[in-house]
């Protein structure tokens, strides 16, 4: 015998005699006549209008067997997911030195940060080292991925980011695994000379690269340098143009930090960018949630934020996406992640870079399996959590809020009907 | 019934997790570990 899944969530779609069913655990939307979906609520599945969609309802996960527990299937995948080394990619997110030239409002380095050092050459061996030894571990491994992080990781460019690529890279062509690189910077240092060599011999390949506003706002959440506005801008129209020109598969990704302050701002920012002559097309625009405890600024609540990300999407002309489930929040979660700090130290999150209460281990002597760690990979999932019909989706949420004893919710039940919603009427081009 | 979107489809079972940190699929964790790239699975039109 079957049930109705806990986790179908009927869509306001308005067309009259159907209903439109997400279900968030199977990621899937269907479309049934109401009589069979009224049929299917009250588990009359031998009707002969029923019984011959049963087997697809089951594969599209609407409807499941009468003894399953679903949230428990949920939390074991979850507990797999996270201890299951055989990922076959290798995923490193490194910060090769703790300095910023900028000094934004909201950073969550902020209280962190007290060394300015890079990391130095002795500490490159033994990252070199380290990684080498996660893939002797692992002969499933096949992608190297290296994220560059920081402080702002171009002001070690030459003293950290191209020597330790070139050995990384030496170790992935001896063990015939592919290297690949994204990073995240505030793009001042994003020259000719680096965007050649970033694209080139680096092989970089993705970029954020934060613009919280135009030059005003800019200047006031970031703190940057004089001048920087229009020195940023120019680095990643020069980088847009560099990877037109040479035909490179890589994605700029400019991210636009909003509270309630810069709001206005974000999308004028956007036409901006899109007006200038210099521009060639290629960014990917999206906003990020401010929500930095030292930050004074004026920041979202969560509906206050989705209520202004679906108008910022709208104005992008954002694709409409339909959320899918995922087994874990994030990478970080699992096994096959880790983080390296300037003095070779590890953690799990790159948002712990420089917080000693985090440090996992460190390059030279491995993970310490600490309290900490153990915690970290074995939490379980709030109570609150698995009552959730939105569980499948995100998991329980970031890892290192969980690991706080506390929960968060990344986005609301309103929010991805709505976007489901938007889903269902692109594909049938219905209006609202 | 029609199907919308195909659960089959959903989720890339050859990298099991997808964490992006980009606008694809809606999540903005900077580094977040995306193991995905953004034309596989073969098919797949919404990202990873």
């Amino acid at each position: 015998m079957y049930k109705v899944s806990k986790y179908n969530i009927k869509l306001p779609i308005g067309d009259v005699g159907f209903s439109y069913i997400y279900n968030s655990k199977s990621g899937a939307i269907v479309k049934l006549e109401n009589k069979i979906y009224e049929s299917i609520a009250r588990r009359d599945f031998s009707s002969e209008e029923v019984e011959p969609l049963v087997a697809d309802l089951l594969r599209q996960g609407i409807i499941v067997h009468d003894s399953k527990n679903e949230v428990n299937e949920l939390l074991i995948s979850h507990r797999i997911a996270a201890f299951q080394i055989n990922f076959n990619v290798l995923t490193i997110i490194i910060a090769p030195t703790m300095a910023c030239n900028y000094r934004c409002v909201y950073c969550f380095e902020e209280g962190n940060n007290t060394d300015n050092s890079c990391m130095s050459l002795e500490t490159c061996n033994q990252v070199e080292r380290f990684i080498s030894s996660l893939i002797e571990s692992n002969q499933l491994i096949k992608k190297l991925k290296i994220i560059w992080f920081g402080g702002e990781p171009l002001l070690a460019f030459d003293t950290v980011m191209r020597p330790l690529t070139s050995k990384l890279q030496t170790l992935c062509g001896a063990k015939n695994i592919y290297y690949d690189s994204e990073i995240v910077t505030n793009g001042y240092l994003l020259d000719c000379r680096r965007i050649e060599e970033l694209l080139g011999p680096l092989n970089v390949r993705g970029f954020q690269i934060t613009f919280d506003g135009r030059e005003e706002n800019y200047c006031k959440f970031k703190k940057p340098p004089l001048g920087a506005y229009e020195r940023v801008k120019g680095n990643v129209f020069a980088l847009l143009q560099y990877i037109s020109e040479h035909g490179i598969k890589a994605r700029v990704d400019l991210r636009i930090n909003v509270t309630k302050d810069n709001m206005g701002d974000a999308k004028l920012l956007v036409e901006e960018i899109k007006k200038d002559k210099r521009y060639v097309g290629g960014i990917h625009f999206y906003l990020g949630r401010v929500r930095g405890k030292q930050c004074n600024c004026d920041i979202f609540e969560l509906h206050e934020f989705e209520h202004f990300e679906k108008e910022f999407a709208d104005f992008i002309q954002k694709p409409p996406h339909a959320w899918s489930p995922k087994k874990v929040w994030c990478n970080q979660y699992t096994l096959n992640s880790f983080c390296i700090g300037p003095h070779g130290e590890l953690y799990k999150c790159e948002h712990d870079f420089g917080n000693k209460n985090r440090e996992i281990g460190s390059v030279l002597r491995g993970i310490d399996f600490n309290d900490f760690f153990v915690k970290y990979i074995t939490m379980p999932i709030a109570d609150k959590c698995c009552e959730c019909i939105l569980l499948p989706l995100c998991m329980g949420g970031c890892p290192n809020v969980r690991v706080a004893d506390s929960y968060s919710c990344e986005f609301s039940l309103d929010k991805v009907i709505a976007d489901a919603c938007d889903y269902v009427r692109s594909a049938y081009s219905i209006s609202k | 019934m029609e199907i919308i979107r195909d659960a089959t489809m959903v989720t890339c079972e050859d990298h099991g997790v997808c964490g992006c940190y980009n606008d694809v699929c809606g999540f903005d964790t900077p580094g977040g570990g995306c193991n995905c790239d953004f034309d596989s699975p073969p098919g797949n039109n919404w990202g990873c």
